[in-house]
């Protein structure tokens, strides 16, 4: 069934193919802040409704500031300077107040939907700027923005990961907490660094994701970002228990689950039928990268 | 002795102000419709609020447990009357027949409940905002073209609407349904699933979705694939920006059709209604009538100003 | 001729294609008290393990009450024999009588008969004249009864051969003598007894004949009363052991490293005080629990400080963290390599450079550079490894602890504090070790503080040795005063 879906010409059209890109950047992008945080042992469930609540605060913020270059720029900056705030926030609490990151997160998951849903009263945020839709519709090079940005992103990501100090010390404390202490490592900025680089990954999505639609539904923006999320990381060869994992196979976990919703539209499978499809595809993903690494 | 008297003043006046006491019990809003609900639950409360012989209680529920607790604390509390809106029909149904057995003047709303023990029932009609859009598609292609269906969650509601529409259509063979996937009542979702649709089908002649919300979406992603001339676009429930764009005579949607969230809103005039003694207008009948199912309206260019609450979530 | 109860006959076992144990022939009789000793990795517990069931042998036989038998752990114990762990099996949660008939219930129809078994309890305990109530939480005793516990639980299935794996390590000497006590009499029922322990003055003590294993292989059985201590330990080590030791290196006058008036907040350190010369191996010696890993890590600031100064180089250091050491140039090797010292699954390489990645950075992390430093310490001190990126874990426990000790030389550190050093760590690459240590004082002016439990190891390496009890630094010997009789005298206090 997948082979003859791939096969078919409407899937291998280029702009198919360049959908399912699309498609995919939001989630990848914050999938590739869920690696840095799943490789050092942690988890993140915010990722989801902090979509939402980034999103909401920077279409609030443009329109409060007008339709211009300069107010759509502060409102990327001011919605950056939020996330990491919030990661910090994220990252201390689970490092200094020794709460584990499972219900840190699963709160602030709670915390940020409430709050969007509070400003909304369950509404939408419907942004009053061009300028600002302008962004998340954008081509360059007949590529659509936010898939330039995904590869963009994965790279440096990919730098940080694999070619700094960083990037080691995040192995380090996820594949051995006590050790990389005893190594005089700050096993704890570590982990709070990489909460910090959830909160920007989220931010880098939620622009993109609220400026192309224009609006964030204050109740279903981002539902289910954070599985999709760690699914994507977790078929790129992650490991839930740290220590493990990549930026390009998260990368590609993110395009597997985007072909799989193109396929399950691409294919029409029926509406009740869709999970068990999109399931089984995970395992088997899952299953079969265990199966050649032994 | 001053003290006896001070208490007795204070139980006289609760005894002489007796109020009404109502309570409103709905799913908190988890999208556009829902959210809706809630606003107009609260405008409907806040008409009331100069009104000393009434007083309400509203609660929103994640979750039908928790729907059940609450409905059991608005018991204990005393209410007279009890306006719910069913999370689920099943495990509701024991609460609301309960309420109704202390005489609580019950008003069951929009989704029902497995039981007749129940004052009042109001719904919209699902059946008719799936069989309208149909006809309204199928007259509009003159009864030949491609038709996409984007629906929401699925679950009853989606799938009564979703067969009515193809009862609709069925009386016209040349009209054919060359995809239905889900949009899960989302913008976003519908954005992606239209997306994939159009890459798939070079020729669509319309799109029917689920509710407004989604066909937001699905008009972003025609307008970003530069698709959006000769298609017929239909969604549902009157959401503000649909209501405006038809208003302002927009080139893409022409007609939607209600299942209005004020629903809830009627319902708790009905609960009020019902505690005061009142009758509806036009009734010989003195009592508030067992079942009212309203009628799916079609709002158009010109009678759009109707329907459009720019303060209103939804 | 005296029947034996077990022999086990050219037994040898592999794991993952190692030769773990070598066709090791062994006989135990009723009643007799035997002492298994070796080195760590000699093979010890995975004999105890064939004995008692719990491993199968890959080739050889075993033979009980002179038939051949295939055994699993439920055969052994329908035959008698126990083996007592290091870690007790044990449920804290349960009084004295449940924990003793854990899985051997005595139940009427549907319901337990507790009187009876508390009844039973009392009669076991009283037989060996101990003084326990069988109504006790198991969380109110102290470890040595907890271990008496066990071994009357063993008794209570009719064991006829009990094995015990280091059952002294966690006890004081008086209990000591309490557990001793009750082998003698378990002895005088006839009951076999195995003790394996590395404390050789205990196992000559007790044992009355000795088994030695080295390297998989047996190399001796035969009564204890021939032999010295320092005969047994020659044994395990299988050279002098005036071969095993490099020559002791000659500190300079100078005093490097100084601790006064030294206590943790948890109160496992107080009133700490010593000094360090450079280029001395200073020995810290004395029982588990006496506060020699608490007061190291109150130096590298992973414990608390309560008050106390550091002197280091003539001058007061303040160090609250491991990292404020390092930057001072004092590294740490913790005691306890697999969950402290080596990442396992990250590559061999990567553990060498990941304290001092800085070395290695030319705008980004530089593959090459990490590894011909790595390669380098290959060389230098003979690590066995496929290839620099082979992952950790696969290493043998003696190049996991030479790739944790190139990390700490990688920081260039000038006082390393190593702690049990040797460990898990087999006969050969101990040696090289020692010379790593040597060699290191001689090429890079390192000191060493050493803190040890290996008696052999702490009189063999060190220019002086401290010794601590209950948290305190209760002797300072000098060279030629290190001997097992005085760091047991002081350790003890008995």
């Amino acid at each position: 069934m997948i082979i003859s879906g791939i096969l078919s010409p409407a899937f291998l059209k280029v702009r198919n193919i360049l959908n399912i890109f699309w498609q995919t950047s939001y989630v990848g992008i914050i999938a590739i802040g869920a690696t840095f945080v799943m490789i050092a042992g942690g988890i993140d469930l915010s990722v989801g409704s902090m979509v939402a609540l980034l999103g909401a605060f920077a279409i609030e913020v443009v329109n409060k500031l007008g339709d211009n270059f300069l107010s759509v720029l502060v409102a990327i900056l001011a919605t950056y300077g939020l996330s990491v705030l919030l990661g910090l926030a994220t990252g201390i609490t689970v490092t200094k107040g020794k709460v584990p990151a499972f219900v840190v997160t699963l709160g602030g998951m709670a915390i940020y939907r409430s709050l969007v849903l509070n400003f909304a009263n369950g509404g939408v945020y419907m942004s009053m700027s061009q300028k600002y839709s302008s962004i998340g519709m954008s081509f360059v090079l007949g590529i659509p923005f936010p898939m330039l940005i995904f590869i963009l992103y994965a790279t440096i990501a990919h730098i940080i990961l694999s070619g700094t100090k960083l990037g080691r010390y995040v192995f380090a404390v996820g594949a051995n907490e006590t050790s990389a202490y005893y190594s005089a490592i700050k096993v704890d900025w570590v982990r709070i660094w990489t909460y910090v680089i959830s909160g920007v990954s989220v931010t880098t999505s939620a622009i993109l994701l609220s400026s192309m639609m224009g609006s964030v539904s204050s109740s279903s923006t981002g539902n289910g970002f954070e599985l999709d999320a760690i699914a994507a990381a977790v078929i790129g060869g992650t490991s839930l228990n740290g220590g493990k994992g990549s930026i390009i196979g998260t990368f590609f976990g993110a395009l597997i689950l985007g072909v799989i919703n193109n396929m399950l539209v691409m294919l029409n499978v029926a509406v009740y039928l869709q999970g068990t499809v999109k399931g089984l595809i995970i395992i088997g993903a899952v299953f079969l990268q265990n199966l050649s690494r032994e | 002795m001053r003290k006896f008297l001070a208490i007795l003043l204070v139980a006289l006046s609760v005894f002489i102000f007796a109020k009404f006491k109502i309570g409103v019990a709905i799913p908190a809003a988890d999208h556009g419709w829902t959210a809706g609900m809630v606003w107009w639950a609260k405008y409907a409360i806040n008409q009331y609020k100069n009104d000393p012989t009434v007083e309400f209680y509203l609660v929103t529920a994640r979750e039908p447990s928790e729907q059940i607790a609450q409905v059991q604390a608005l018991l204990a509390k005393g209410i007279d009357a009890l306006v719910l809106n069913p999370y689920e029909s099943a495990p509701l149904t024991p609460i609301a027949v309960k309420a109704f057995r202390e005489g609580v003047f019950t008003v069951i709303v929009d989704r029902g409940i497995n039981s007749k023990e129940y004052n009042t029932y109001i719904a919209g009609d699902n059946y008719m905002y799936g069989y309208l859009a149909g006809k309204y598609i199928a007259e509009k292609l003159g009864g030949k073209g491609n038709v996409v269906i984007i629906e929401g969650i699925p679950c009853s509601i989606n799938t009564e609407r979703v067969n009515a529409f193809k009862d609709a259509i069925k009386n016209y063979p040349g009209i054919k349904v060359i995809a239905q996937q889900p949009g899960y009542w989302s913008r976003e979702k519908a954005f992606e699933v239209m997306q994939n649709i159009l890459t798939k089908f070079s020729k669509i002649d319309a799109v029917w979705t689920g509710d407004d919300d989604m066909l937001l979406g699905v008009i972003l992603a025609l307008k970003q694939a530069g698709r959006t001339k000769n298609i017929i676009l239909v969604g549902g429930a009157g959401e503000k920006h649909i209501v405006k764009m038809i208003m302002d005579g927009n080139s893409l949607v022409h007609v939607d059709f209600t299942y209005p969230p004020n629903m809830i809103a009627t319902a708790i005039n009905l609960a009020v209604m019902a505690l005061k003694g009142e009758k509806l207008s036009g009734f010989y009948q003195k009592g508030i009538p067992r079942e009212i199912i309203l009628s799916t309206e079609t709002i158009t260019q010109e009678n759009a100003k109707d329907y459009y609450f720019p303060e209103s979530v939804f | 001729m005296d029947e034996f109860i077990l022999e086990t006959k050219g037994i040898s076992r592999d794991f993952s294609g190692v030769r773990v144990l070598h066709s090791v022939d062994s006989s135990f009789k009723r009643g007799i008290i035997y002492g298994i000793v070796g080195e760590n990795g000699a093979g010890k517990s995975t004999l105890m393990k064939i004995i008692s069931g719990f491993l199968q042998p890959t080739e050889g036989k075993i033979i009980v009450d002179g038939k051949e038998t295939n055994l699993n752990p439920l055969k052994a114990k329908a035959l008698g024999i126990v083996l007592i762990p290091q870690e007790l099996n044990l449920v804290d949660s349960l009084r004295v009588y449940e924990n003793i008939f854990l899985g051997n219930e005595i139940s009427g129809k549907i319901l337990l008969r507790k009187k009876e078994m508390i009844e039973r309890s009392r009669e076991l305990i009283e037989r060996f004249n101990l003084v326990i109530s069988p109504l006790r939480m198991l969380s109110e005793l102290s470890p040595a009864e907890k271990q008496l516990v066990e071994i009357i639980k063993a008794i209570s299935k009719n064991a006829r051969l009990l094995i015990m794996d280091e059952p002294t390590s966690t006890l004081s000497e008086r209990e000591v003598e309490n557990l001793f006590n009750l082998i003698k009499r378990m002895k005088g029922e006839g009951i076999t007894v195995i003790f394996i322990s590395h404390r050789l003055k205990e196992v000559k003590e007790i044992a009355e004949e000795i088994i030695v294993l080295r390297d998989g292989r047996k190399v001796f059985q035969g009564p204890a009363k021939d032999l010295s201590e320092r005969e047994i330990a020659e044994m395990m080590v299988g050279r002098k052991l005036s071969e095993m030791y490099p020559e002791k290196p000659k500190p300079k006058e100078n005093v490097v490293f100084k601790v006064e008036d030294f206590s943790s907040v948890d109160g496992k350190v107080k009133d700490a005080n010593f000094e360090v010369h450079e280029g001395e191996i200073l020995g810290f010696y004395g029982l588990v629990g006496s506060g020699r890993t608490e007061l190291m890590e109150t130096i590298i600031g992973i414990r608390k400080k309560l008050r106390g100064k550091i002197i280091f180089k003539g001058e007061e250091l303040s160090i609250n963290s491991p990292w404020e050491a390092k930057d001072r140039g004092i590294v740490y090797l913790p005691e306890d390599r697999k969950s402290a010292g080596i990442i396992e699954i990250l590559e061999s390489y990567k553990n060498t450079t990941l304290m001092n990645l800085e070395k290695h950075i030319q705008l980004l992390l530089k593959k090459s550079s990490e590894v011909s430093t790595f390669n380098s310490y290959v060389d230098w001190f003979s690590i066995k490894v496929r290839s620099p990126y082979q992952i950790a874990k696969t290493l043998s426990g003696g190049n996991q602890q030479k790739v944790v000790i190139s990390k700490l030389v990688e920081t260039g550190a000038k006082l390393f504090i190593f702690d049990e050093p040797t460990r898990g760590v087999d006969v050969n690459a101990k040696r090289q070790i020692y010379r790593i240590m040597r060699d290191l004082i001689d090429k890079i002016n390192a000191t060493f503080i050493v803190v040890s439990s290996d008696l052999p190891e702490i009189i063999g390496i060190s220019n002086r040795v401290y010794v601590m009890r209950s948290g305190r630094i209760v002797a300072e010997l000098q060279e030629k005063e290190i001997s097992e009789k005085n760091l047991i005298y002081h350790a003890t206090g008995v």
